[in-house]
């Protein structure tokens, strides 16, 4: 049998091509769920971002009642300034609440990672790291995009889920939050 | 629940990037299912082909691709093709992953796990395309024996064929500098595979 190899030493130029076509026939990983959620905004309770809301019903319902604009605003703000204030006095004077931030470290079992479980593994091997924890109703489409099962006859109802960010609002892992069942919605 | 993904270039009846990207900044995640289909490949393989991790190349190019999500704001049109800023926010990713692996100057092809591609078939001989498997085998193994540099010069410029300016812009560096770590980095790659002349390439 002939021993190509024996032939004379392939162009680098040859080589590359085929390295090159061995490369573009890579299969490429799937879209990751997680990219086409929608990002989680933490619940903050200062004043900040009341700016930024969007319009809502009620400042048309305010200006069809002729109150000018700077004037609701104006009293919004410092009804928002004075809310921000207390709510910062109340905080200062209380203990860290466990249920605003916490490290991944402290993330317990109940958390299922909505990652990778090679990422979740190394996110875990990497100790202490700044994330949030939010309270969010979860559609419970989104919990199969998260790759969780879920029950399609009640698609339509929300599930109340604790949510696991890290700092740029990417959910690495939830928890369902169990209520009673006095406060569940009806069949 | 795994998306069924099928790679093919932008339809005829499809937006153009300015206009996902627009429509992304206005809050329409749908659009990143498309963006993703069109850019992903060329970045996953990209750090594919830098770092020869499947996982770590994944992992870069979600990076990006969250990163991006998170602040569609951030790409400038002006300053180049979103496939040339994604590749730039994956090279980020691998970095930091390379640093948190204390293997930020090098990695050695098969002590870390590290899997080349494998070779594609077509229709050849099973004796040739064994010798073409060992050939290019080679030459990802010495690929990674190039500095970080070296290596993004002829991943960019050889194996994904981006312009010079293009890849310059992903490497972060001026072109003539992306042109003389090229030269370079393919003679050092002839050097290492003993391959015969790279004056096709030059």
């Amino acid at each position: 049998m002939n021993d190509p190899r024996n032939a004379e030493p392939v162009p680098l130029a040859r080589l590359l091509k085929q390295a090159a076509a061995e490369l573009a026939a890579q299969p490429v990983p799937p879209l990751p769920p997680a990219l086409l959620q929608p990002p989680v905004a933490p619940r903050r309770e200062s004043a900040g971002g009341s700016a930024a809301l969007p319009a809502r019903g009620w400042t048309a319902w305010l200006g069809g009642r002729g109150v000018r604009a700077p004037l609701w605003a104006g009293a919004l703000a410092g009804l928002a300034l004075v809310a921000g204030v207390g709510w910062f006095v109340l905080v200062a004077a209380l203990p860290p609440r466990a249920d605003v931030s916490r490290s991944l470290a402290a993330a317990d079992d109940r958390f299922v990672p909505v990652v990778s479980g090679d990422r979740w593994v190394r996110l875990a091997g990497e100790g202490p790291a700044p994330a949030w924890l939010v309270q969010a109703d979860v559609p419970r489409e989104h919990l199969a995009a998260w790759g969780l099962p879920y029950d399609p006859a009640r698609a339509a109802e929300p599930v109340r889920a604790e949510l696991l960010l890290n700092p740029a609002g990417e959910v690495l892992a939830l928890r369902v939050v169990h209520r009673p069942a006095s406060t569940r919605p009806g069949p | 629940m795994m998306l069924s993904f099928v790679p093919r270039g932008p339809g005829a009846d499809e937006p153009d990037t300015a206009t996902l990207v627009a429509r992304l900044v206005r809050g329409d995640r749908a659009t990143l299912a498309v963006l993703y289909r069109r850019e992903a490949p060329a970045v996953y393989r990209y750090a594919l082909a830098m770092c020869g991790n499947t996982a770590w190349a994944a992992d870069a190019t979600q990076d990006a691709f969250m990163a991006f999500a998170a602040q569609p704001h951030g790409y400038d049109a002006q300053r180049g093709s979103l496939g040339a800023y994604l590749a730039g926010a994956a090279r980020h990713a691998l970095l930091a992953q390379w640093r948190q692996q204390r293997q930020h100057v090098s990695l050695d092809a098969g002590e870390d796990g590290t899997e080349a591609p494998v070779a594609a078939g077509d229709d050849a001989t099973p004796e040739t395309l064994l010798v073409r498997a060992q050939d290019t085998q080679a030459l990802w193994g010495a690929l990674r024996r190039l500095p970080v540099s070296f290596r993004e010069a002829v991943v960019l410029v050889d194996l994904q064929e981006r312009p010079y300016a293009e890849a310059a812009r992903i490497a972060g560096i001026e072109l003539n500098t992306l042109r003389t770590r090229l030269h370079r980095a393919r003679i050092r790659l002839a050097e290492l595979l003993g391959a015969g002349a790279i004056g096709a390439l030059t």
